[in-house]
């Protein structure tokens, strides 16, 4: 599900280098060898996490995490693909992990998800998938019309916070921005706007249909 | 009739050669009678073909000495720790 | 249903409760002239959303009559031939992820991982746990967004040549 394939742009013009010798040395354990590592593509390796994570900090919070990932997965590499190529698709994986953390658990540490990643990026142990069942739910078209039939019940102001943060799933700084409101502001309205929308949709499921 | 709006929402996946030939029909003969349309299309292709080539230019920027040490702590502490993994 | 839920109301205290019968008024009000769409667009116009009209690409988003997002671009002028050739490698690596980076996240990730990443529309839509359509969708804005950051870079001054 996470498996990001090999892609045009992860091996840059400046790639062109004989990793054998370098990969012999990080398999053997070669702490100098893995410093360089980090030092050669660390730079690199922070822009790709940025585009996704948005922020500095979280960006090297990616790196570190996968590089970490890197050195554990160091006895699978066979070398086949390019040592940049290889980290480049482990960074793009955590930082989209991250991602999803940030969604679900913002208070998880990105260490708990650090992941174990095989040469050509698939991951080792199989992942949980992390779709609750209520978003297995969200999935049927049936339920995703009802949804939508209630938000559209919603009063106005309500409605439009749901519709940006929950569906268009921008952040609450975005949304404050576009509504002309403040952050806090924001969420307190969102809250109640899941409350209203939750108790619609209980007196939906409530009543006594002839339904599955 | 075939409106600029059709034309915005049917634009990504023209750029990406992803539409019947019908609807490559419609969008090429509305194409060559608006000329912001025709705008629209070309400046979204040229930013495409930026981005792409973008991401294969080398970046400047090195990794600081502060992330370096950091990553190397926790790569040394991993290793003197019994393995987590299952 | 609307009398299951007013029938439930046993918590008067409640305030989303309360919004919940002022929305049911409305919907009174407005069930027997205009159709639901129209009630949605004055919403938008009341929200101040219509009237937003900036650079920031975000703020060109509105809510539109099926209830629906729209990106409307604004910026619609032809860039200089080459544009590239404006400005030094790494001017243009920077703007480019400067521009990237002013997408709002769902967006975003969209056009990062179908052009950038260069994934197919069945990858990428793997990759975000997405429905096909919803990452065409967002592929669609992120692009346009894109291309109205670059937009002010790219076209020529005066003078200079252009398509």
């Amino acid at each position: 599900m996470l498996d990001i394939p090999r892609t045009a742009h992860d091996t840059l013009e400046t790639d062109r280098r004989d990793d054998a010798a370098w990969i012999r040395q990080l398999q053997a354990g070669d702490e100098q060898a893995f410093d360089l590592l980090v030092r050669t593509y660390g730079g690199r390796m922070l822009m790709v996490a940025r585009r996704y994570v948005g922020n500095d900090e979280d960006a090297r919070d990616v790196v570190q995490a996968a590089y970490l990932s890197a050195f554990r997965a160091l006895s699978q590499f066979e070398g086949t693909a390019q040592l940049s190529t290889w980290l480049h698709r482990i960074v793009v994986n955590t930082a989209l992990m991250k991602l999803r953390s940030r969604r679900r658990r913002p208070e998880e540490p990105i260490d708990d998800l650090l992941p174990a990643f095989q040469e050509d990026g698939h991951h080792v142990e199989q992942f949980a998938d992390w779709c609750a069942p209520a978003d297995q739910l969200i999935e049927r078209k049936e339920t995703r019309a009802t949804v939508r039939a209630c938000i559209e019940q919603l009063p106005n102001n309500y409605r439009a916070v749901v519709m940006l943060r929950d569906i268009e799933e921008l952040s609450t700084q975005e949304v404050a921005d576009m509504l002309s409101m403040t952050p806090t502001a924001v969420k307190v309205r969102l809250h109640r706007a899941r409350q209203a929308l939750s108790t619609l949709l209980r007196a939906h499921y409530a009543q006594p249909a002839i339904s599955t | 009739m075939f409106s600029c709006e059709d034309v915005r929402a049917a634009l990504s996946d023209y750029v990406d050669g992803d539409v019947s030939p019908d609807l490559r029909r419609e969008l090429e003969r509305h194409l060559s009678e608006c000329r912001t349309c025709q705008v629209l299309y070309d400046t979204t292709r040229k930013t495409l073909q930026i981005v792409t080539n973008v991401g294969s230019f080398e970046v400047p920027e090195a990794a600081s000495e502060r992330l370096v040490t950091r990553i190397m702590k926790r790569l040394t502490a991993t290793r003197h720790a019994p393995t987590p993994r299952s | 249903m609307l009398l299951s839920v007013t029938g439930n109301t046993a918590d008067a205290e409640d305030s989303t409760q309360t919004a919940f019968l002022k929305a049911f008024q409305h919907l009174a009000d407005f069930e027997g002239h205009a159709r639901f769409g129209t009630w949605l667009t004055r919403i938008a116009i009341n929200e101040g959303l219509e009237c937003v009209r900036t650079r920031k690409p975000t703020e060109s988003l509105s809510l539109e009559e099926d209830g629906g997002l729209e990106f409307r671009p604004r910026l619609v002028l032809a860039w200089a031939d080459d544009p590239e050739r404006l400005y030094q490698r790494e001017e243009l690596r920077a703007l480019i992820e400067r521009a990237v980076g002013s997408l709002p996240v769902p967006y975003r990730l969209a056009v990062v991982l179908r052009d950038l990443e260069q994934l197919s529309t069945a990858e990428a839509a793997t990759a975000l746990g997405l429905g096909i359509p919803t990452l065409k969708t967002h592929l669609l804005r992120g692009r346009l967004m894109l291309r109205e950051a670059l937009a002010p870079s790219f076209i020529p001054r005066a003078g200079a040549a252009s398509v």
